[in-house]
């Protein structure tokens, strides 16, 4: 039994200091199954193994450039000071697998995860939340997540789902952002039984921004609801929302998302956006895009659609040889794209690219032995898109 | 013989449109098509295409010796019948760079043949490029998002330069164009033109046909080729009209 299947672990993956980081010192690999294979991306990574939070969390850790501690059995605190700039992404691994000697074999997991982050004024992070799974546990996952940014601070929060169809995960997110500070949200679901993301988002100073993204790529009889409520308290914040999303089979999915400008919250920017791919007739979504505004002086917009795959472009491609198959994907990766060209860390982008790639092509599924499935991903870059 | 189009009758839902189109094209020839609007002319080259909104209803198409309305529309592509879309679509998302690699590695895949390495592709992209001055800037850009009316049809032709189709059908190349622009996709055209293709052209206005000399000019009307000629038949059609042709074939 490797280390990690022991309940461990901070895995500080990549040893190299970064210009003004301290280098993961404490590094405790967990185990190379485990690694984290994000090509050119230095993380620090932190495994969340079957609910259990690491042990050796209790105290305070030195030589890295934020806080982490447990503050009861389910919850985890990471704390930015002021003005410290992260630049290597945080990546929590929840990752739900049968152990052998645990009994979870015909009961299921039952988890619930509280994880709260804390920027100070001008402190930046990137947190990568993945939620996955072996092949057959079935395990229904509880997070709640809470942000607090003070002042200019910056936090990108990437929430990657990628777990069997005998779990559940009910992921809640509330997030307060100050003045001049920024969230950004992308809530990525590529598989599970069902995947329902809440966020609750307030902005509460001048000139602070939320944007939150989200892809959906759902088949079978796979459910995935989305639902965002942004709520501008003060005046001259800006947000925007784009999810989309693609459903194969008998999935279905719900996305409502609100947008809430309170009375006196002048020079407000809000937009929304929601576009949904139905491959088939039996595959179902519904959306409802709603915008709540008790200001005058705003600039507000809405759209949502609900559509197939455009039939002129396929032939178009066709005309030029591509296969229907390979057209259909082409344009598939295309839609998707839009989304994940937004969040902004290029390897991330890039990992996402190739994981969205092989679940378009049917190959991703929840999943291997690996926290992170990426052992075949590289067999992919050579692909023309 | 590369194409040989025996009566064909093409509708879409209840409504005829091609009622018995006969054509002959061997390798090294240029054809204009000209003719009223709605008569089939665009129809032809759809069907050709193998654009499944149109049903045939009757007769026959034979391009180098094998039935064609048999073949899907990327295996007649594979095997080089290309057509250069009057209202060329827009692909969000994708890259002219990605769509062509695709297109080129999936018709060497149909032939048996290695996908392009990524050096040689960017090499020969550049080259052909140069056939209708499309910069590179372009070429990085969604497939014809946001393209002017002569950015479209520019990439039209460089695409056939890419794919070198053994039989073109250019479906109103010049509409939308102005002189310039007219002027740069005709001489991509005419670069193209080779011993062992044949490109047809369809058209409305004699002055492409300036550029792009044809050795035969027909007449589609009532979705049938009514009147072929050689080129000065354009002249002709520009000064009189169609409404003499219709005239004289009582439709």
């Amino acid at each position: 039994m490797s280390k990690a299947e022991e309940g461990l672990n901070v895995a500080g993956s990549v040893p190299a200091a970064l210009s003004g980081v301290p280098a993961a010192s404490d590094r405790m690999i967990a185990g190379d199954a485990f690694r984290c294979d994000v090509s050119d991306l230095d993380t620090h990574s932190l495994i969340w193994l079957n609910g259990r939070l690491p042990e050796n969390l209790a105290g305070r850790r030195e030589g890295l450039p934020w806080q982490v501690y447990r503050e009861s059995d389910h919850t985890l605190v990471v704390r930015v000071e002021e003005g410290v700039v992260v630049d290597k992404p945080l990546q929590i691994i929840v990752l739900c697998k049968r152990e052998a000697e645990s009994g979870n074999k015909d009961t299921g997991l039952d988890l619930a995860l509280s994880l709260r982050v804390e920027l100070g004024r001008g402190a930046h992070l990137t947190v990568v939340h993945c939620i996955d799974s072996d092949r057959e546990t079935e395990a229904s996952v509880q997070g709640a997540v809470r942000l607090e940014l003070a002042p200019a601070a910056r936090l990108s929060w990437l929430s990657l789902q990628n777990i069997n169809n005998r779990c559940r995960v009910e992921n809640s997110l509330r997030a307060d952002v100050a003045a001049g500070a920024g969230l950004h949200t992308c809530f990525c679901s590529l598989n599970g039984g069902l995947l329902q993301n809440e966020q609750r988002i307030d902005l509460n100073g001048v000139q602070a921004e939320a944007s939150a993204l989200g892809l959906y790529l759902v088949d079978g009889t796979q459910k995935v609801y989305n639902k965002v409520k942004i709520n501008h308290n003060s005046p001259e914040a800006h947000s925007r929302q784009l999810f989309k999303g693609i459903l194969d089979d008998s999935a279905s999915g719900r996305f409502e998302g609100h947008v809430f400008v309170a009375n006196g919250a002048q020079k407000t920017e809000a937009y929304q956006t929601n576009r949904n791919l139905l491959l088939t007739k039996k595959a179902k979504f519904q959306t409802k895009p709603y915008l709540e505004i008790y200001a005058d002086d705003v600039k507000c917009s809405h759209g949502a659609t609900i559509g197939q795959l455009d039939e002129k472009a396929l032939f178009y491609m066709r005309c030029r040889g591509i296969s229907q198959t390979t057209a259909r994907r082409l344009l598939m990766y295309a839609f998707a794209a839009e989304v994940i060209r937004e969040i902004g860390v290029v390897p991330l982008e890039e990992h996402l690219t190739r994981l969205v790639q092989r679940r378009l092509r049917g190959e991703l599924n929840a999943c291997e032995d690996c926290a992170l499935h990426c052992t075949a991903t590289k067999a992919c870059a050579n692909l023309p898109w | 013989m590369l194409l040989e189009i025996k009566d064909l009758h093409a509708s879409i839902g209840d409504k005829e449109i091609l009622r018995g189109v006969n054509l002959r094209i061997n390798e090294g020839e240029v054809h204009a098509i000209m003719g009223p609007n709605g008569n089939g002319k665009s129809t032809l080259a759809s069907v050709i295409a193998g654009n499944e909104m149109f049903t045939v209803t009757k007769g026959e198409v034979l391009y180098k010796g094998k039935n064609l309305l048999d073949m899907s529309i990327e295996e007649r592509a594979c095997e080089g019948v290309f057509l250069g879309f009057q209202y060329p679509v827009e692909i969000p998302g994708v890259s002219i760079a990605s769509f062509m690699r695709t297109a080129i590695n999936e018709q060497r895949k149909y032939h048996g043949q290695d996908p392009m390495d990524m050096l040689e592709f960017a090499q020969y992209m550049e080259e052909k490029q140069k056939v209708v001055e499309l910069t590179e800037n372009l070429a990085k850009r969604s497939v014809n998002e946001g393209f002017s009316g002569g950015e479209k049809k520019k990439n039209e032709i460089f695409q056939m330069a890419m794919l070198q189709p053994s039989l073109a059908f250019l479906d109103e190349t010049d509409s939308g164009l102005d002189i310039d622009a007219l002027r740069i996709v005709a001489g991509g055209v005419n670069q193209l033109r080779r011993k062992d293709n044949a490109i047809v052209v369809i058209t409305h206005y004699q002055r492409l046909l300036d550029y792009i000399v044809p050795d035969f000019v027909h007449v589609l009307a009532g979705g049938k080729i009514v009147k072929t000629g050689p080129k000065e038949l354009a002249l002709e059609l520009e000064e009189k009209g169609y409404d003499w042709l219709k005239a004289e074939e009582g439709l």
